[in-house]
């Protein structure tokens, strides 16, 4: 009957539909009234930036951390050369405005993490649009979104395909409802870097990470040991996570230890490792007087010729793999003194680039003999032209000098080991991790967020879907009803998971070694890495504590970094035992949950390299039917969400509100460094990508599988960390 | 010491296409670079797809619209209010286009873009012809008939209101499939229609999942035909007619009256739809030139009432049962790695 009386109420023209209002006065008057916060100012964000001002807003914040670099120039078409290095926001925005005179455009060259972009913040817009790149942004973005109850439309794209997602509190999953792999850059055993790569990446990642630093960079890593040091790995190097710096080394040691080969003679070798180390140290160091040429050619020698050898003398290694042949300088460059004279002349022009000095191509892949051409070029290069940097370099995918090394050191040892070798365009993508991108696909993505924030602020969330964008059509539809072909489509976003940490009052489950685990490692790979805690805040009722993040006095931060070595159960306050539960809360992030901890000796290292488990459990309380729970609370959940977002002053839920005070107030002034640079990010391989570049950009952890297309426009450089 | 070879691309080039080459690859983009591509009519799905086509990389893009720029500022992101000036539409925005990628040329010629047809001069020499924007649908026909005497392939799209639509007609055109070696025996040919084959009227009923879009087009195009004029608002009612004799079976036939009115109300391009099919078109630019991937055989629609961008051959015919027919074997084809594709695409 109120059914009936409502159709009849609505007018016959589907002005009250989905989309038949969009086009009326009322809806574009609403259109123009709402705020809207554009996070990023990228590739997506240029293309969402101008669909939103043509389709009518008029009030929009941007930010952006980014400058404009030449490389964005293909798709991010705000900008022209001119603005090359000036902020990607405070860029967009003017020229947006330039074209859209009624648009009121705040741009922000800011992280979008810095704590002055809290719950006030996040709850004065309707909306927020993310183009993002980089996982951690997007999980800090989705709690404040989901804390301030705004809906939140999320992006990606990668190649020709593309993805656009609707989350709102109470309504849909978050972002963080189900798992996303860990947002960890990929990972590759050490021992398989060192000794027995079968892979170009492995090699590319070996002459990044490993040879790199060694030759231009700071050691402090003892990675490029010797060859039998690595085979000892487990034994010997059980503590190398302070060194990788990170902490990730856990996954390397059991890899290493799943290395069945590396087992023999562990004491023997543990003695000739340390002795290795030291020789390694002063092998690599340029000798008093010594012509950097002459350092060249013995660098090439040690690593093509002597380590080979003494690789091919681990016999186990090789009895089931194709045992690596070494390259002799002699038998490649012939005639010695023209080729050293030849070598010397590309090393002296004025050319930055060693493979330009020798007029190679970029695009082909290069003969054994040019590839050490260019190794002994931009090795002197290095030491002749960039002094000032040595002991400092760092790999730079824009440092022509440093790709053409990292091109050249990974060819030869794909020469040794049999891999095929690569172009220096397709090294660079790899070893830059660089992505795919054009301009078509977020075009069309930016196209799809309006489309979702269009339905969201008609307070239509029930239309909802999660777009995909394929590559190729894809049919969809049922036998019965009939399939068609489509390029673009949508799904009915998933339910909220009532065992999310970050949406629903879930706890989360640890288990561990309390004995073993230090408040360090529960604070670096539990809280950070592992569910992106930015600035965490934990306690007991115990009286166990630990805080980071500003506003802390000298003692405190002094008392709380004292108690980071002590292992869980050793902590002043009762420790963290077996049956604990950890309070865990992000100021910043609005984020609150607990954590219950379950002690275990013994994992089994394949299964859980890292020495824990964690996973997420409902309390009691929170047990329902998502579905049915979720449908029910749809409507009035969205209405609700959107009027208070508007009205807005929710708080975190825990904490008294002065801390956020003054976390707020003591932010503003001072800038907090970059964060996104070393952020764990994710790749979905590019469908049509330059084959080679597959092994970077695969991510192991993969998603679920009701999430067809996850994938990230992730402009920024991003390195491949040895873990 | 000399320095990169001829055929490598130029230091700029490679800096700037970075990004994509590492999408497309060289040969693509030296494709795209010698290509010369017309755009008639220009509107917002126009300047979306020319905005992307531009940053791709086409070597030479010329536009043709004589409306002058004021009445499109503010509502177009290539012409801004202060550029308007005394220019035509063509001239502000391949001024703001050219200033995007200096590495291609962007042109504007002169004349009104309903001349297009019968203008030898503005066709000659290009590779492919696309037209957007709210031209008659008998235009377009006459248009893509000039475009095929003239040597060149023809693309057509709108959008009006919640929908919009996007044709392609590539003549005969082979391509290497991705992800395949490139040897000539990977190559696939498709025979494409007209768009007068496309838009005549239907021998057979169409199938049930048929676009509502595509009622709309073929009642547009027959009605244009009897009045032997372009449509106005006015014969909305004539043209709902139609649609109801035409579409009565249809499960899309709501949709086909809702689309229609907007049609013929001369809606508005709507901008998240205008970039929708302005990247679409864009991308199939780059497969047409390029002779890499699969291009679209030969329509696809897309309409906010579902979100879905759907791709349809037509006329549908019962090609695929005729081994004969080029275009029905194609047809097959496409459908056969779309079927592959849908079961590829759930990675990740």
């Amino acid at each position: 009957m109120a059914a009936a009386v409502a159709a009849a109420a609505a007018p016959a023209d589907g002005t009250a539909e989905w989309p038949g209002l969009l086009f009326t006065d009322s809806f574009t008057a609403k259109i123009k009234a709402a705020k809207v916060l554009a996070v990023g100012a990228g590739g997506i964000g240029c293309e969402l930036l101008k669909t939103l001002v043509l389709t009518g807003f008029e009030n929009i914040e941007v930010i952006d951390l980014d400058t404009i670099e030449t490389s964005n120039l293909n798709r991010q078409f705000l900008f022209r050369r001119s603005h090359v290095g000036q902020s990607k926001a405070q860029v967009a925005a003017n020229i947006v405005k330039g074209f859209a005179p009624s648009a009121n455009i705040k741009a922000y060259q800011a992280n979008i993490m810095e704590p002055r972009f809290g719950l006030d913040f996040f709850s004065s817009f309707d909306l927020v649009l993310n183009g993002l790149d980089n996982m951690a942004a997007r999980r800090h973005v989705n709690r404040l979104a989901m804390a301030a109850k705004v809906p939140l439309v999320e992006s990606g794209t990668a190649g020709y395909v593309g993805q656009v997602s609707v989350h709102l509190k109470d309504v849909t999953e978050c972002y963080e409802c189900h798992p996303r792999g860990s947002g960890a850059p990929k990972s590759y055993p050490i021992c398989t870097l060192r000794n027995t790569p079968d892979k170009p990446i492995h090699c590319i990642v070996w002459a990044k990470e490993l040879l790199f630093p060694r030759l231009f960079g700071k050691v402090d890593v003892s990675d490029l040991d010797s060859p039998a040091a690595a085979a000892v790995e487990p034994a010997a190097n059980g503590d190398a996570g302070a060194a990788a710096a990170d902490g990730s080394t856990p996954a390397t040691t059991a890899a290493a230890a799943a290395d069945g080969d590396s087992a023999a003679a562990a004491s023997d070798a543990e003695a000739k490792a340390a002795a290795d180390a030291a020789e390694r140290a002063s092998f690599f160091k340029l000798q008093e007087g010594e012509a950097a040429l002459a350092y060249a050619q013995r660098v090439f020698e040690r690593l093509y010729c002597s380590d080979i050898k003494e690789v091919l003398i681990m016999e186990e290694l090789w009895k089931t793999r194709t045992p690596p042949s070494p390259l002799i300088l002699k038998e490649l460059l012939p005639d010695a003194a023209a080729a050293a004279a030849a070598v010397q002349a590309a090393a002296d022009s004025s050319t930055g680039s060693a493979s330009k000095a020798l007029g190679l191509p970029d695009q082909e892949v290069w003969s054994v003999a040019d590839s050490a051409r260019v190794f002994l070029v931009s090795v002197v290069k290095f030491l002749q032209q960039r002094q000032a940097e040595l002991g400092e370099a760092v790999f730079d995918k824009d440092d022509d000098l440093a790709v053409d090394f990292v091109a050249a050191a990974a060819n030869l040892r794909e020469a040794c080991y049999g891999i095929p070798q690569q172009k220096r365009f397709d090294a660079k993508g790899m070893a830059g991790n660089i992505i795919h991108a054009i301009a078509t696909t977020n075009a069309i993505v930016g196209g799809l967020i309006v489309v979702e924030a269009l339905k969201l602020l008609a307070g239509m969330p029930e239309k909802c879907t999660t777009s995909f964008l394929r590559i190729e059509p894809s049919l969809v539809g049922s036998r019965r009803s009939g399939r068609v072909a489509c390029l673009v489509h949508g799904e009915a976003p998933g339910a909220p998971n009532p065992g999310c940490m970050v949406c629903s009052k879930a706890a989360m489950h640890l288990t561990a070694n309390t004995e073993t685990m230090t408040l360090q490692q529960l604070v670096d790979k539990v809280l950070k890495q592992r569910l992106a805690v930015n600035q965490p805040y934990l306690y007991t009722a115990g009286g166990v504590s630990y805080e980071e993040g500003e506003g802390l006095e000298d003692d405190e931060i002094a008392d709380n970094q004292a108690r980071l070595p002590k292992a869980l159960a050793a902590l002043p306050g009762g420790g963290i035992v077996h049956g604990t539960v950890v309070y865990v809360q992000d100021q910043g992030q609005a984020l609150s949950f607990e954590m219950h901890v379950s002690h275990q000796a013994e994992f089994d290292p394949e299964q859980h390299p890292d020495g824990f488990i964690l996973s997420g459990k409902a309390p009691e309380a929170q047990q329902q039917e998502p579905a049915a729970a979720a449908a029910a609370a749809a409507a009035a959940a969205a209405a609700a969400a959107t009027t208070e977002a508007a009205a807005g002053k929710k708080r975190s839920r825990d904490e008294p509100s002065e801390q956020q005070q003054q976390q707020d107030g003591g932010q503003a002034a001072d800038e907090q460094p970059a964060q996104d640079q070393q952020q764990a990010k994710r790749q979905k391989q590019d469908d049509v990508a330059a084959d080679g570049a597959a092994d970077a950009a695969v991510d192991a952890a993969a998603g679920t599988q009701d999430d067809p297309v996850e994938v990230i426009d992730s402009d920024e450089d991003d390195c491949i960390v040895v873990d | 010491m000399s320095p990169a070879r001829a055929d490598e691309l130029k230091d700029e080039e490679a800096a700037v296409y970075d990004r994509q080459l590492r999408v497309w690859g060289v040969e693509v983009q030296r494709k795209l670079t010698a290509a010369r591509v017309l755009l008639v009519g220009f509107g917002k799905l126009a300047a979306e797809a020319t905005k992307n086509i531009t940053l791709a990389g086409v070597g030479h893009v010329t536009l043709l619209d004589d409306t002058p720029a004021a009445q499109l500022a503010g509502h177009n992101f290539l012409v801004t209010p202060a550029a308007a000036g005394e220019h035509t539409a063509a001239q502000a925005a391949a001024a703001t286009l050219q200033a995007m990628n200096p590495l291609v040329k962007v042109s504007a010629a002169a004349g009104p873009a309903a001349a297009a047809a019968a203008s030898a001069d503005a066709l000659a020499g290009q590779d492919l012809v696309i037209a957007t924007g709210a031209m008659p649908l008998g235009q377009l026909q006459q248009l893509n008939a000039a475009a095929r005497r003239a040597g060149a392939s023809f693309m057509a799209g709108g959008a009006s209101g919640p929908g919009g639509w996007f044709f392609v007609d590539l003549r005969q055109h082979s391509y290497v499939p991705k992800g395949s070696a490139g040897a000539d025996s990977d190559k696939v040919t498709l025979q494409y229609s007209a768009l007068a084959e496309v838009l005549a009227p239907p021998a057979a009923p169409l199938p049930a999942t048929t676009h509502a879009m595509y009622y709309v087009l073929l009642v547009c195009a027959a009605l244009e035909q009897q009045l032997q004029r372009p449509l106005t608002a006015a014969d909305l009612p004539a043209a709902q007619q139609q649609l109801q004799q035409l579409a009565a079976a249809s499960p899309q036939l709501a949709a086909a009256q809702q689309q229609l009115a907007a049609h013929l109300a001369g809606a508005a391009e709507f901008a998240p739809v205008a970039a929708v099919l302005g990247g679409i078109i864009a991308n199939n630019v780059v497969a047409a030139v390029s002779g890499s991937g699969a291009p679209l055989n030969n329509m696809l629609f897309y309409s906010l009432l579902d979100g879905r961008a759907i791709v349809e051959t037509q006329p549908a015919g019962d090609g695929a049962g005729q081994p004969g027919k080029a275009a029905g074997g194609a047809a097959a084809g496409s459908q056969q790695q779309q079927q592959q594709q849908a079961h590829e695409v759930v990675i990740d």
